[in-house]
């Protein structure tokens, strides 16, 4: 290995003498979308002022780490790793004296610019369509629309094209230090949730059947991440009644830039009912005209206004006896973002005989994410049923046993 | 077995105790030989033990940088599990962006041949229009020049091109050799050691 790198580390002594840092520079930012400021600080770290005032990236002194550790500021990574950053020579990554690597930037930053200029011809050509007459066409209207709407797709393509080959903009998704605001980090972030965590979810809510018990259809467009303050719940996980007696907070990411406004509704369709021998249905908590973007993502179920909420946190419980309740978290994008009027929500809902279907046809939502945990019976819950005031914590549900029939002895005389 | 040979033979040659291996009766065959020839005494080490053993402690001015190098090989050999390939964050950006790039300028020549092609296409069904509209016979050219009859024939009955001018000819069906429009040639008859 040391054979190999001796070269470039003789290459890279000589760049730095021929002060090609400031000259570049431009270049490299002709490709990036966003300045580096990591490696700009690195650049610029100079060895004077290092044991005056070490820094938490690059000190590796152990006298000095334990200084830094009194201030407050413990070190970043392994010494091996601040070592070697600190005898860097702290060439920015879009620099470094690599033939290939160089030529292949130069081939991605022309397939760039000519995706920016297809970008400027296409919302010309947008424009120019908007300020036309439909009439001259013999679709009309409607086909004046379709031709948009395929032309912002279009545009919307180019978008993650342009950018989708930079390395800055890889290294900057990977760090989790991506802008949502950008289509190309909300792009990656749905392409990263839907090969892994989404069909894991879609696994879960159908197995599990929260689809044809709660809501009839849901094809999952936003993540959803559910942690009790630091418990984070995985999809289907049993939720300890303890854990779950304060509101959870929700993550829902979205990954389109248009805001929107949603209804979360926690459902339980496991309540055991004793008279009819069957299952019933009830509402936990629902909160509507919750506005939700890609880059607020949070919505703490603790904190929402009197003005969101229809249904407040219900502790959710299980009987002793009574098999697992799952607890369905469901998402939903009310019509053209209208906000619901609170009053008449209040109103129509029936907080112990819930029905998420009538629910979501009366103020016509829409499922765009559903998950769930689960509860059961366990230490905690008795003291959680009694602080909620909800009865039956004193009993303990059994499966009615079926007799046997009497046994008939067989002796026929095929038997013989 | 010449690799094995090759093996013990520097093992022995540096001081290294055998690998251990599925056979002990061989390794243990192995070290008596050993023992035997070079007049070595037999160290007493821990069957399981694959570190090296230790010889009698002698302040040494320093190991030589090759022999520590051979003594690796030796303990980690490549031929049986190479080591794996791990890049540096930046070295795998660094080959990221290349492989990118690769595919960007190969996916572009691609299109750009496409283009080509269809391009061709289209003039083609253009000559072929203007002949059948504007040859102002009725089309009686175009329905003559597309005619297939007789294309692929044998010359003697009046054909164009024999079937077998279908590909390209070669002495032997998957031979390239004689380079490109020379004979093709299988095996040099006349090839004699220098």
């Amino acid at each position: 290995m040391a054979p190999a790198r001796a070269p470039s580390a003789q290459l890279l002594r000589s760049l730095k003498g021929l002060n090609l840092h400031n000259s570049t520079i431009n270049g490299a930012k002709a490709f990036s979308t966003t300045c580096n400021h990591g490696e700009q600080a690195q650049a610029e770290a100079s060895r004077e002022s290092f044991y005056k005032n070490p820094k938490p990236e690059t000190v590796f002194v152990p006298r000095l780490e334990k200084k830094l550790v009194a201030a407050g500021t413990p070190p970043v990574g392994s010494r091996r790793r601040r070592m070697a950053l600190a005898q860097s020579q702290g060439v920015p990554f879009d620099q470094l004296p690599f033939q290939c690597f160089q030529e292949a930037r130069k081939v991605l930053i022309e397939d760039r610019q000519e995706k920016v200029k297809q970008i400027e011809t296409i919302r010309a050509r947008i424009a120019r369509l908007q300020e036309a007459d439909p009439n001259i066409h013999r679709g009309g209207e409607a086909y004046k629309q379709k031709r948009l709407d395929s032309m912002r797709r279009e545009l919307e393509h180019l978008k993650i094209l342009a950018d989708i080959n930079d390395p800055n903009v890889k290294r900057r998704f990977e760090d989790g230090k991506g802008d949502m605001n950008k289509p190309i980090y909300r792009f990656l972030a749905d392409r990263k949730w839907r090969e892994y965590r989404r069909k894991i979810l879609v696994q879960r809510i159908t197995q599990m059947k929260v689809v044809p018990d709660v809501t009839p259809h849901c094809d999952p467009t936003v993540d959803i991440k559910i942690n009790f303050g630091r418990n984070n719940v995985q999809s289907g996980d049993f939720v300890d009644s303890a854990v779950s007696e304060r509101p959870c907070q929700l993550t829902i990411q979205t990954f389109e830039k248009e805001p929107k406004l949603i209804t979360v509704a926690i459902v339980d369709p496991d309540v055991p009912n004793l008279q009819k021998d069957s299952f019933d249905s009830r509402c936990h908590f629902l909160a509507t005209n919750i506005e939700l973007t890609p880059t607020t993502p949070q919505v703490d179920l603790a904190t929402l206004t009197e003005s969101q909420i229809v249904v407040p946190w219900l502790p959710p419980t299980a009987q002793k006896g009574s098999p697992y309740h799952r607890l369905a978290i469901v998402v939903c994008q009310q019509k053209n973002n209208v906000p619901i009027d609170i009053a008449v929500a209040k109103k129509n809902i029936n907080q112990h005989d819930f029905r998420m279907r009538t629910t979501m046809t009366k103020h016509m939502l829409h499922p765009i994410g559903a998950t769930l945990f689960r509860t059961k019976w366990d230490d905690n819950m008795a003291e959680v049923m009694k602080r909620a005031g909800i009865e039956g914590a004193d009993m303990e549900l059994k499966r009615i046993k079926v007799e046997p029939l009497p046994y008939k002895r067989r002796n026929p005389s095929t038997f013989r | 077995m010449t690799c094995l040979s090759l093996r013990s033979a520097l093992a022995s040659a540096f001081g290294i105790l055998a690998r251990p291996s599925g056979k002990a009766s061989t390794s243990l065959l192995q070290n008596a030989f050993r023992t035997a020839r070079h007049q070595r005494p037999q160290i007493a080490t821990a069957p399981f033990s694959t570190s090296t053993p230790q010889f009698a402690k002698k302040k040494k001015a320093g190991t030589d940088k090759r022999i520590t190098l051979i003594r690796y090989h030796l303990h980690h050999p490549t031929t049986l599990n190479p080591r794996p390939l791990r890049f540096s964050r930046n070295r795998a950006l660094r080959h990221w962006t290349i492989h990118r790039a690769w595919n960007l300028y190969r996916a572009k020549i691609k299109r750009r041949r496409e283009l080509e092609l269809e391009r061709q296409y289209n003039a083609m069904a253009a000559a072929n229009e203007e002949l059948r509209l504007g040859a102002g016979d009725g089309g009686k050219l175009f329905r003559k020049a597309q005619m297939k009859t007789g294309t692929w024939s044998i010359p003697e009955r009046g054909g164009g091109i024999p079937i077998e001018y279908a590909r390209g000819q070669v002495e032997w069906v998957g031979t390239t050799a004689g380079g490109v429009g020379g004979p093709a040639k299988i095996w040099d008859h006349g090839w004699k050691r220098a």
